[in-house]
């Protein structure tokens, strides 16, 4: 073979490789410029807190005719929201360990007695809440859901517990959020 | 090599083990006649080859059957139906074989809390876990689940809350319009010692004193540690002060009646009369009451009308002022106030250079 041939071919397959290189180059630099110009995250002004609808699966309400006073299609969904974000807080809890969400979604003793649960070392998952609104304030400030037989697995160490729970709580709005109070469990 | 049983005694020869297990290893007659045959040994004693290998297959045979028999074995749980919340128990576990040494793991669920043991059982199958105080704290319907091969058994253990030890007392209304014109809802939190709402039979004695001495009282039943009710205002405005008892818990709250909006406001002004000279402050005072004579609430909004512009004041301790300058030509000067529809008199000043009366 000729040196001009190697020369061409050697050229040949350094254009070959610089195009997709470059091109991966740039998409690259053009991401992480692109990162810095995003700025802050608008919800951040809202302390973080999102409004999650749980699924039908998830969470339902079968009953909305409270005691007290009627409850807005808003507070409902703000409530039924808060119910399943604190269930899920406390899931989390169990699996990582890490109680920061814990006093978001419930508070005084309950939150107490959550805090103990997360520490047991075991791992829970619930599902399939079905709701009832059993009380709920003129001031829209307390509230009393009831939960109908709901999934409640706990896995620890000698195995998976699967469980049907009713529970009553009572949550109360403290400085913008629903958080749970007080509640019984009754496993069935 | 086949070795030949030799028998002191005359009896049937004994089946091979492939007869016997054709025949049923658990046949009557098998057994027997293997023992005749150990015993009728002597003094060089002689086993067949089925012997043999049953000798090898002994410890199978008994580790089969005690597999067989922990599957067939039930675990029998003996615990109260209902316990009090941190009070110590303790459940009774049998396991139906009756074997001892035999583990049984066991949970208990009670609200958010999850307690296990493993225990092991003692003669006759029997293990015992006794459950210390101040452990199971929450109350509800419990579970306590037994496992042992491969079988489960649940016993439900209720779990009764304690005496009302703490409560918090909520209110719909920090203050509310007096003379029975507004109502509000009183809202009583009961929790035992542990945090679990009381027992239903836990009521809350919720007292209300009005201003004017009177009281009233409600006995309420709660749900879930909550009860509740609708209150009304009562007599003229002032402090109502709210106290709740339910067994050995105590709360207290004060809500505040306070006037109805302004119905009349009379206005007045100092000095009535003043020179051009622009040195006189002129302090115009409006007294605003309610319908029934008291003066309205503190901070209720009063508007000055100047003629030529207007101010504004905040009621404090019944009046609200407002300080001008006096005009600077002479002439008769008129002034309003009014607060929502309710307007006051009109009032004059009087500018002039000749000397005030």
């Amino acid at each position: 073979m000729s040196k001009d041939k190697v020369k061409f071919w050697i050229f040949a397959f350094g254009i070959a490789l610089l195009i997709p290189v470059g091109l991966i180059g740039f998409a690259l630099m053009s991401s992480f410029i692109a990162e810095f110009n995003t700025g802050a995250d608008p919800a951040s002004i809202f302390r973080g807190h999102s409004l999650y609808a749980p699924s039908v699966e998830e969470a339902q309400w079968v009953s909305i005719q409270p005691e007290g006073t009627a409850a807005t299609e808003v507070e409902l969904e703000e409530l039924i929201s808060a119910y399943w974000l604190a269930w899920e807080a406390l899931e989390q809890a169990h699996l990582t360990g890490n109680l920061a969400d814990l006093p978001t979604y419930w508070a005084g003793d309950a939150l107490d007695a959550a805090r103990r649960s997360a520490e047991s070392g075991i791992t829970v998952t619930h599902s399939g809440h079905r709701l009832r609104l059993v009380f709920f304030s003129d001031d829209s400030s307390v509230a009393v859901v009831r939960d109908l037989g709901f999934s409640y697995t706990v896995t620890d160490a000698s195995g998976v517990y699967a469980l049907t729970a009713t529970t009553e709580i009572v949550l109360t709005l403290d400085n913008g959020f629903w958080r749970i109070r007080q509640y019984n469990v009754d496993f069935l | 090599m086949t070795r030949k049983i030799t028998l002191n005694t005359p009896h049937p020869p004994t089946p091979s083990l492939s007869q016997a297990i054709e025949r049923g290893s658990r046949s009557p007659v098998f057994l027997p006649s293997l023992t005749r045959g150990w015993r009728g040994a002597g003094g060089e004693e002689q086993y067949s080859k089925g012997v043999r290998i049953l000798l090898l297959l002994l410890p199978l045979l008994f580790a089969f059957s005690g597999s067989t028999a922990q599957q067939a074995a039930v675990v029998i749980v003996r615990a109260p139906a209902a316990v009090t919340a941190g009070a110590a128990w303790s459940a009774e576990i049998e396991v139906t074989s009756g074997s001892a040494g035999e583990k049984v793991d066991l949970a208990v669920f009670s609200g958010l809390q999850h307690l296990t043991e493993q225990v092991t059982t003692g003669t006759g199958g029997v293990a015992r876990w006794a459950i210390p105080a101040n452990v199971i704290t929450q109350a509800g319907e419990g579970v306590l689940i037994a496992r042992y091969g491969g079988e489960e058994t649940r016993r439900s253990v209720r779990v009764i809350p304690g005496r009302a030890a703490q409560a918090d007392l909520i209110t719909t209304a920090n203050a509310l319009r007096a003379y029975g014109e507004a109502r509000g809802t009183l809202i009583v939190l009961l929790r035992d010692e542990f945090g679990n709402p009381p027992r239903e039979s836990a009521e809350a004695a919720l007292t209300l004193t009005y201003p004017g001495g009177d009281q009233t009282t409600f006995m309420l039943a709660h749900r879930t540690g909550l009860a509740w009710t609708w209150f009304s205002s009562m007599g003229d405005p002032g402090r109502v002060r709210v106290h709740v008892t339910a067994e050995s818990a105590l709360a207290d709250l004060e809500v505040r009646q306070v006037p109805g909006e302004a119905a009349s406001i009379t206005l007045a002004i100092t000095p009535s009369c003043a020179a051009p000279d622009g040195r006189d402050v002129i302090r115009l005072s409006a007294q605003a009451v309610d319908s029934h004579g008291v003066p309205v609430v503190d901070g209720t909004l009063i508007r000055f009308d100047l003629g030529d512009g207007f101010g504004f004041g905040r009621v404090a301790n019944g009046s609200a002022t407002l300080s001008i300058p006096a005009p600077l030509q002479a002439g008769l000067y008129r002034y309003h106030a009014s607060s929502g529809s309710v307007r006051s008199r009109s009032i004059f000043l009087r500018v002039t250079d000749e000397v005030c009366p």
